[in-house]
C-alpha cells in the first residue's frame, strides 16, 4: 500500500467519527482578556520572487480535453481529454456532461497536485471552463506565469488549450474555454496569449479507456510501465529540474543585483556621485535620467520580487542606502562572482546538473540560499542530490518516496512564494491594451 | 487552513466568539482526537481528552498570544491532557483494562499507527497526515534538522506498509 494511500486511510477512518461537542464544553464560557489582546509584532517576511525575469514565453501550456458528449444519433460515449501543460502537467478527463471527473498527472509537478486531495476534489465536477481557470490560478500561484512579461523583448506567456474527443466537439466549447483564461488573466492584468485548438482522440474509445485506468499520479505509472528503473530516472529527473530552477532564480538575482551596481557605478563616473546621492536636478538631467529611471525602476523590482529595500534616494537616506547597497552586494555578489559561468551553464542547460562534483553540491546549497530559498528545504535537496551523484542510492523506493515528500514540501513553499506576488493588486488589462499585446506578439 | 489563519480564528475565540470557538474546534477535532488516540488507545478516554483539551483552550484562550503558532500551541494542550490521562492511570494503578480488548476497533489505521510506532514516529506522521504541517514546520517545531524528520517519517511509513503486506 502506498504511503499516500494509508495516510488517506487514517483520515478518512478521522472523518467518520462524529466527535460532537459535549453539552459541559458548549456551557463553558471563554476567559476573556479584558484588555486589548497584545499583538506580538513578527517579521513577515516578504517572500516575493522573480518569476523569471528575463524569460522568454513562460508557461506554455496545452491543455487536451477529454469529453464526453453524447451524439444525436446514439447515446454513444464520446469522451475527450483536456491536456494542461502549464506545469504541472495533467489530463482532465470529462464526462458525458463535460464535467471533470478525473485528473492524471503526466509529470513530477502535476503529482504534487493529485496529492492535494483538497484541490482534485475541487476540480472534480467542474466544467472544463472552470477547471482550466483553477489550474491556470494554481499555476500562475506557483511561479510559472511570468507577471512582468508583456510582450516586449519577444518575453510572453502562452496557453496552449487542445480538446481532444471520440466525436467532434462544438467550437464554442473550445472558445469558450479560452476566452475565459484570457478574461481571468486579463482581469489580474497579466498578459497570457491563449491558443485553443481540437481535434479527434486517436484510438478513440479505447484511448479514453486507458486514460481511466492510467494511475492518477506520475510516479506511480512510470513504475508500472517501466519498474523501479523507470521510477528512479523519473525521480532523478524531477530532482535536476528543481535544482535548475533554483540556480536559475539565483542567477537572475545575480544579474539584478549586479545590474544596479553597474549603473551606480556609471552614474558616480559622470555625475562624481552615486545614484542614491544624486541631487532632484542631476537626476533629471539630459545626461543621467534614463540611467536614472532604469535604476529605480530595478531597484522596485529588487524590493517587490525579493523584499530588499534600497530605493530611497536624497542626502541622508540616500547615502545610507548607498552603503548598505554596497553591504548587500559583498555579501552576495562577490561569493557568486566566481561561480557565474556555472550557474549560467547549469540555468541555460549547457551543462547537465548531473555533471555536479560533490563539492559543488556542496557550494549548491550557497548558491541557492542566495536566492532567497531557505537553506533547511534545500538541505534534503542536496542530500538527494548527494546519493545521486555518488550513485549511493541502494533503495529506489524510499528515494522515490524521499523525492515525492521534497517536491510536495517544495510545491508548498513555491505556492506561497508566488501567490502573494499574484495576489498583489494590478490594473486589468483593457480591450484596446490586450489587442495592442496580440499585435505586439504577433497573434493578431 | 494555514498557519495566519489559525491565528486569526484563535484571536477571535480569545476576544469571547463562540462561533470562532465552534469552528476552531470543527477543524482541529480530528487532529487532537487522534493525537489522544496515539496515547491512549482507549476511543472513550480519547474523546474525554478532546473535550478536556478544547474545555482548556477556553479557559486559557485569555493567556494565548495572538502573532504565535495557534496550531503549535493547540498540539501542545492536546498532548499534555493526553499525558496527563497517562499518568492519572498510572497513579490509581488500574487493574481494569483501558484497551478496547475484544472489541473490534472503529479505528484500525490508526490503531496499528498507534502499536507499531515509535511516540516520536507516532507524531511526526501525525503531525503530517493529520494536522497538515509540512515536513520543514515538523523540524521546525522539534528542533530537528529537517533530513532527521524525513528519514523517520519514511521509516515509519515503511513499517506501517510491512505489517500491512503482511496482514492476511
Amino acid at each position: 500500500m502506498k504511503h499516500e494511500d494509508f495516510l488517506k486511510q487514517i483520515n478518512r477512518e478521522l472523518d467518520g467519527l462524529s466527535l460532537p461537542m459535549s453539552e459541559k464544553l458548549k456551557a463553558e464560557p471563554i476567559s476573556v482578556n479584558s484588555e486589548e489582546i497584545p499583538l506580538r509584532k513578527r517579521a513577515w517576511k516578504r517572500r516575493f520572487l522573480s518569476i523569471g525575469a528575463g524569460a522568454l514565453a513562460a508557461g506554455v501550456a496545452l491543455v487536451c480535453v477529454l469529453v464526453n458528449l453524447p451524439t444525436p444519433a446514439a447515446e454513444t460515449e464520446s469522451l475527450a481529454c483536456m491536456q494542461m501543460d502549464i506545469n504541472p502537467s495533467v489530463t482532465l478527463v470529462l464526462d458525458k456532461a463535460g464535467k471533470v471527473s478525473r485528473v492524471v498527472s503526466l509529470n513530477a509537478d502535476g503529482d504534487t497536485l493529485v496529492c492535494d486531495e483538497a484541490f482534485v476534489a475541487e476540480m472534480i465536477g467542474q466544467t472544463a471552463t472552470a477547471a482550466a481557470k483553477k489550474l491556470a490560478e494554481r499555476a500562475a500561484k506557483s511561479g510559472y506565469v511570468n507577471l512582468q512579461a508583456n510582450g516586449e523583448n519577444g518575453e510572453y506567456n502562452q496557453i496552449d488549450v487542445r480538446f481532444e474527443g471520440v466525436n467532434d466537439l462544438p467550437q464554442e466549447e473550445v472558445e469558450g474555454v479560452k476566452n475565459a483564461l484570457v478574461d481571468f488573466f486579463k482581469e489580474k492584468g497579466v498578459y497570457v496569449y491563449v491558443q485553443a485548438s481540437k481535434g479527434l482522440l486517436e484510438g478513440g474509445l479505447s484511448t479514453f479507456n486507458e486514460w481511466q485506468q492510467r494511475p492518477s499520479s506520475f510516479f506511480e505509472y512510470t513504475k508500472a510501465q517501466s519498474g523501479e528503473t523507470g521510477a528512479r530516472e523519473a525521480a532523478e529527473g524531477a530532482v535536476y529540474e528543481y535544482t535548475k530552477d533554483i540556480l536559475v532564480s539565483s542567477m537572475e538575482k545575480y544579474e539584478l543585483v549586479a545590474k544596479i551596481d553597474e549603473n551606480d557605478t556609471l552614474i558616480e563616473e559622470k555625475a562624481g556621485v552615486g545614484y542614491w546621492t544624486l541631487s532632484a536636478g542631476q537626476r533629471e538631467s539630459e545626461e543621467l535620467s534614463s540611467l536614472c529611471l532604469e535604476t529605480a525602476r530595478l531597484l522596485e523590482t529588487l524590493y517587490a520580487v525579493y523584499g530588499e529595500d534600497y530605493r530611497a534616494v536624497g542626502s541622508i537616506t540616500g547615502a545610507v542606502n548607498a552603503v548598505a547597497f554596497k553591504g548587500y552586494c559583498s555579501l552576495y555578489l562577490q561569493p557568486l562572482e566566481d561561480e557565474t559561468e556555472a550557474l549560467r551553464s547549469y540555468a541555460s542547460g549547457e551543462a547537465s546538473v548531473g555533471d555536479f562534483t560533490m563539492s559543488e553540491v556542496i557550494d549548491f546549497v550557497t548558491l541557492a540560499t542566495a536566492s532567497g530559498y531557505g537553506a533547511d528545504l534545500l538541505e534534503g535537496l542536496q542530500s538527494m542530490l548527494s546519493f545521486l551523484i555518488s550513485d549511493a542510492v541502494t533503495e529506489v523506493e524510499s528515494f522515490v518516496q524521499s523525492a515525492e515528500i521534497f517536491l510536495g514540501d517544495w510545491s508548498t513553499e513555491r505556492y506561497e512564494r508566488y501567490s502573494a506576488a499574484f495576489d498583489l493588486e494590478r490594473e486589468a488589462i483593457g480591450d484596446e491594451e490586450y489587442e495592442a499585446f496580440l499585435a505586439t506578439i504577433q497573434k493578431n | 487552513m494555514n498557519e495566519r489563519l489559525w491565528d486569526n480564528l484563535m484571536k477571535e475565540v480569545a476576544r469571547g466568539s463562540e462561533r470562532a470557538f465552534e469552528e476552531l474546534y470543527e477543524g482541529m477535532k480530528r487532529g487532537v482526537f487522534a493525537l489522544a488516540y496515539s496515547y491512549l488507545r482507549n476511543y472513550e478516554d480519547s474523546e474525554d481528552a478532546l473535550q478536556e483539551t478544547f474545555l482548556t483552550i477556553k479557559r486559557k484562550a485569555h493567556m494565548y498570544e495572538v502573532g504565535t503558532n495557534a496550531r503549535a500551541w493547540i498540539f501542545q494542550i492536546a498532548k499534555n491532557v493526553a499525558l496527563d490521562e497517562l499518568r492519572r492511570r498510572k497513579r490509581r494503578m488500574e487493574t481494569e483494562s483501558f484497551k478496547d480488548e475484544g472489541v473490534e476497533t472503529p479505528l484500525p489505521f490508526l490503531e496499528e499507527l498507534t502499536v507499531r510506532l515509535s511516540e516520536e514516529e507516532r507524531e511526526i506522521v501525525l503531525m503530517h497526515a493529520v494536522w497538515g504541517y509540512k515536513h520543514k514546520e515538523i523540524a521546525e517545531e522539534k528542533g530537528l534538522p529537517l533530513g532527521t524528520v524525513t528519514w523517520k517519517y519514511n521509516e515509519a511509513i515503511k513499517k506501517l506498509r510491512k505489517e500491512q503486506e503482511e496482514q492476511p
